[in-house]
């Protein structure tokens, strides 16, 4: 079954639109997020912050400077707010010339070292959006994601060598198959995922649409029934994402799924990743698509 | 850059291989954690010896392969909300806009990991210094909240409460009513210039 699934995969006649995607999409959407927390920055990163930044230092991670440890360093030439600043437009900049494919390969590992010790920062504000983008970062500076639509195509004259495209196409499926397999897989571990316990404290503990309430339904089996299903759209992502009859309906659950997590517990940027990465994955390789962008 | 097939497929398969091993071993610890049940010690020392040298840590930051993915598993850890009084009034921290105040409160579910987890020793080994550091956290934030919404009042208290909502099992049972449960406070004194 593996044999047959490998050779399905590497076989195909993809459209190698979805590097292109990846690369604009996940600049775009990282830029934005970015852009979010502007208007909050000091109170992120600054000597004036929740936390300041010599007490978030604690607890970084030893391998990654931070942007306080490099202030450390570069303390005879550069104040903090100096590093701060050049860090504030450097990253913003590494991702503008990301998303139009300038310096392609060189720009994406510049935003992903960027993201890195940016996130060593605030150590404390992360949480699963960060861990994917730096994923998306990754494989941005491995894939030839610069060589369509891209500033490099166009005045380095990069001609596109599509041999390994899907190989390529075919590691980041794995990737995010294993993600919502295991991410499944943990929820199945937990007894509250299975009773609907977890749906009720999600709803009530972190609804951000507080005026939808859906509490009348106590009575019923919703709860336990989005549970389940949660658990079981996950688990068994890898199977019927790459069965070709149930893809379409696999896709439209799963970014169902993302657009509810979005708006019930507000994690628009995360949901937004993840629909990116499913988009990107299982939506644009397939020719079908192709066929419709050029009609 | 043309990469090498051979080389391309020896690493794609390391990479997977890598991802499979640190999805396992975070669920596997998950669940110990969760049920309180030991870790069994072969596995715990396999999983340091490959897992817990400087280049595959590298490794796994770099790539975003370090960490499992089970997001809210294996179960939903309540809410922690950080409030305060000042001249009468309940305060909290204040952003512009609402990505800030969303990582905010990833930052209170930390403090909730800490308060839960309090024996867990990975980040700062001695338990009465981590104590200690958690307790220096949560004033930074005190004085940060306090300053940020100008208090007259010289002696003000911010806390730290975990929201607690009845359970489904509880809520189909008649109860209906949710509650702060206070689990630290501070109380912060104005000083003379």
């Amino acid at each position: 079954m593996i044999q047959r699934l490998l050779r399905h995969n590497l076989n195909q006649n993809n459209n190698n639109l979805w590097l292109v995607f990846l690369r604009c999409s996940v600049a775009a959407l990282t830029l934005i997020n970015f852009t979010a927390i502007q208007f909050d920055f000091s109170s992120i990163f600054s000597a004036n912050a929740f936390i300041p930044p010599d007490i978030n230092d604690v607890l970084k991670n030893p391998l990654i400077p931070s942007i306080y440890s490099i202030a450390q360093f570069a303390k005879p030439l550069m104040s903090y707010e100096a590093v701060l600043l050049a860090f504030r437009v450097l990253y913003p900049l590494a991702l503008l010339l990301l998303l139009t494919g300038m310096f392609t390969r060189f720009s994406a590992l510049l935003s992903l070292v960027l993201q890195l010790i940016l996130l060593n920062s605030m150590d404390f504000y992360t949480y699963g959006l960060d861990e994917f983008t730096t994923i998306a970062l990754f494989y941005c500076f491995i894939f030839p994601t610069g060589n369509q639509f891209s500033f490099d195509a166009h005045f380095f004259k990069k001609r596109a060598d599509t041999t390994h495209y899907n190989k390529y196409l075919l590691l980041f499926r794995v990737h995010v198959c294993i993600a919502y397999f295991f991410s499944g897989f943990e929820k199945l571990l937990g007894y509250n995922w299975r009773n609907g316990e977890s749906i009720w404290k999600m709803l009530h503990g972190y609804n951000m649409l507080s005026f939808v309430d859906l509490d009348f339904l106590y009575k019923t089996p919703i709860f336990l029934i989005a549970g389940w299903a949660t658990i079981f759209l996950e688990m068994l992502y890898p199977i019927f994402m790459n069965i070709e009859k149930t893809r379409k309906y696999w896709l439209i659950g799963i970014i169902g799924f993302h657009v509810f997590i979005a708006f019930f517990m507000g994690l628009y940027f995360f949901s937004c990743m993840m629909i990116i990465l499913n988009v990107t994955a299982y939506y644009i390789p397939y020719p079908v698509f192709r066929l419709k962008t050029i009609s | 850059m043309r990469s090498n097939p051979k080389i391309f497929n020896t690493w794609a398969v390391f990479h997977i291989l890598f991802i499979m091993c640190t999805c396992s071993y975070s669920a596997y610890d998950k669940y110990c954690r969760f049920y309180h049940v030991k870790e069994v010690e072969a596995v715990n020392n396999v999983n340091k010896k490959l897992f817990f040298n400087a280049p595959m840590l590298y490794y796994g930051r770099f790539t975003g392969t370090g960490a499992g993915y089970g997001f809210f598993a294996p179960n939903i850890k309540s809410a922690g909300i950080i409030l305060g009084d000042c001249d009468g009034n309940k305060i909290g921290a204040n952003f512009n806009n609402f990505e800030s105040m969303m990582r905010f409160s990833v930052l209170a579910t930390r403090i909730t990991d800490y308060i839960i987890n309090k024996n867990d020793t990975s980040g700062i080994r001695d338990r009465s210094l981590k104590e200690r550091y958690y307790d220096l956290v949560f004033k930074s934030i005190a004085v940060k909240i306090y300053n940020q919404n100008q208090c007259l009042q010289d002696t003000s208290y911010l806390s730290y409460n975990i929201f607690m909502f009845p359970t489904l099992t509880a809520y189909r049972a008649g109860y209906r009513n949710y509650r702060l449960a206070k689990i630290k406070e501070v109380r912060l004194v104005k000083q003379a210039k």
